[in-house]
């Protein structure tokens, strides 16, 4: 007779597939550990290079601090003080004497009697250091008196200097027979204190024909 | 919340399920008065070693409600020692207990649900009157033995989980614990030859007599008692048993029994079979083995086997 009986517990599932899943979880198991610590080590790595990087940022940041400590010692010396303040002055200068044609149109406008309209303009820049800008004006007047007092206005303006006229004529045969056609030419120094100026006391007459 | 509660709610407190049979690689038998150990090749049907040593006196009472094993350090010591001499080489390992810690019953249903767990709570619920513990405690194992029309005829085996925990403790650490658990009886049925006769087995072991009654490869009967006294002082008590299951399943049953077969172990001399066989009437034959269980054991090993090594051969001869 046949006998099936057995009194020991029946195999659970966990028991019965334990054995089954067990190598491939332990592959799997292991392929995830290698990748972890591959990764750890990656991550390791980047982690020793990014903080030697800091080291030497750190470094180089702490011998700028040094540096500009040092240059503060030195500025602070009164002798560099006293260039410092030198060169302070002379880049103001050089601000002021920064050209501006937007600056010198209003200027000329400014000086411009009623009776006369500028009609040309034209700047020459330095050729050498020291050396100032040149300015040439046309300007055409409805008298010769407009131009004069546009003449004089400019030679008592500060900012110009050794105002001359380069030619001038007259208009005959227009409908205006006193217009008056001028190209004058002054050195321009921009930046100059205008405040100094002394505006000139006559009106220019005005031609009512 | 009290212990049981907490258990219960691990999962721990719940019914264990049963398997079915298993051939172990390794097999020990635990009895009162010895501890029997087989190396076994189920492939070939083969014992390759077998290995008994004595076991001190009182160390194992087997009861089926009770702590059956006084003193687990001897019987593991008895164990170990015998184990190796045998060589356990692995795999399976089966568990053969006392008769007497182990109830059987044969049950008669007219169905059962094809659901297994349904079916065993519903044998469990039928065996509760054949148990001297609650059938809660019990652990189960059935078997259909007989199938009729309208009629199912099931042999019942039940062990209290306590008591198997003990044996079970015995085991621990060997090869993982066992794997297939009998009574010694069950696994004798294997070397009974399919007759439509009647043929009645006798098993002796020390401590209990157990007899069953087969027919047309059915199991009609079966009765475990406890003895007292060694197997000479028990003889005519023996004779007298045998005699009774006879007229029983004469009268009750209609079983006629033509072969009577005696497993006594350790073998009985002369002496104590003589009052037997005048009791049964009937000549007492040993078990046979229709192939060669011993063929591969070594020499000195075959004495060994031939006293007390039947129930191994029972466990490689039930694959067939």
């Amino acid at each position: 007779m046949k006998i099936t009986l057995n009194l020991s517990p029946a195999p659970s599932a966990r028991d019965r597939f334990a054995l089954v899943w067990a190598i491939p979880a332990t592959i799997i198991g292991f392929a995830v550990l290698f990748f972890l610590g591959r990764a750890t080590f990656q991550e390791y790595r980047d982690y020793r290079v990014i903080r030697d990087q800091l080291a030497e940022v750190e470094k180089r940041t702490a011998e700028l601090h040094n540096e500009e400590a040092a240059l503060r010692r030195k500025f602070d010396d009164p002798t560099n003080r006293d260039l410092l303040h030198r060169a302070r002055f002379v880049n103001n200068l050089i601000e002021q004497r920064e050209l501006s044609l937007t600056e010198l149109s209003t200027r000329l406008a400014g000086l411009m009697p009623q009776d006369a309209h500028l009609t040309g303009l034209a700047l020459t820049s330095p050729k050498r250091p020291g050396e100032n800008y040149m300015v040439r004006m046309g300007i055409t007047a409805r008298n010769e008196d407009a131009v004069e007092t546009f003449i004089n206005d400019l030679e008592d303006a500060p900012d110009f200097k050794d105002v001359s006229i380069v030619n001038q004529g007259f208009q005959e045969q227009s409908a205006q027979p006193d217009q008056v056609n001028v190209v004058c030419m002054a050195r321009y120094l921009p930046g100059t204190d205008i405040n100094a100026e002394t505006p000139s006391a006559e009106e220019p007459k005005t031609n009512s024909q | 919340m009290d212990r049981a509660g907490w258990k219960k709610r691990l999962g721990m407190g719940r019914h264990v399920h049963t398997g079915t049979f298993v051939a172990p690689n390794f097999a020990v038998e635990l009895e009162p008065g010895f501890v029997a150990v087989a190396r076994l090749n189920p492939s070939k049907r083969q014992v390759q070693s077998v290995g008994v040593r004595e076991l001190p006196a009182g160390t194992l009472v087997p009861s089926p409600n009770k702590s059956n094993i006084t003193d687990i350090g001897a019987v593991r010591q008895t164990l170990s020692e015998v184990s190796e001499r045998v060589g356990n080489t692995g795999g399976r390992v089966g568990l053969l207990m006392p008769d007497i810690a182990v109830r059987v019953a044969l049950l008669q249903f007219e169905t059962i649900p094809d659901d297994h767990q349904k079916a065993e709570a519903l044998v469990l619920w039928k065996m509760r009157e054949y148990l001297p513990y609650s059938p809660e405690e019990a652990r189960l194992s059935y078997q259909v033995v007989g199938k009729q029309q309208g009629s199912l005829e099931i042999l019942g085996v039940a062990v209290r989980g306590s008591v198997l925990a003990e044996y079970e403790a015995v085991l621990a650490g060997i090869n993982g614990g066992p794997a297939l658990v009998l009574p010694a009886t069950v696994s004798l049925l294997p070397l009974l030859p399919e007759d439509a006769d009647g043929q009645l087995l006798l098993h002796l072991c020390p401590g209990a007599l157990t007899a069953v009654v087969m027919a047309s490869n059915r199991i009609r009967y079966w009765r475990t008692r406890s003895l007292e006294g060694d197997a000479a002082s028990n003889a005519e008590e023996v004779g007298r048993e045998a005699a009774r299951v006879l007229a029983t399943c004469q009268d009750n049953l209609g079983v006629q029994v033509q072969n009577v077969w005696f497993c006594a172990r350790p073998q009985q001399p002369a002496d104590v079979c003589g009052p037997i066989t005048k009791s049964v009437g009937r000549e007492l034959r040993p078990l046979p083995a229709n192939f060669l269980p011993a063929g591969g054991l070594p020499p000195g090993q075959r004495e060994t086997f031939d006293e007390f090594g039947m129930p191994f051969a029972g466990l490689v001869a039930n694959l067939s």
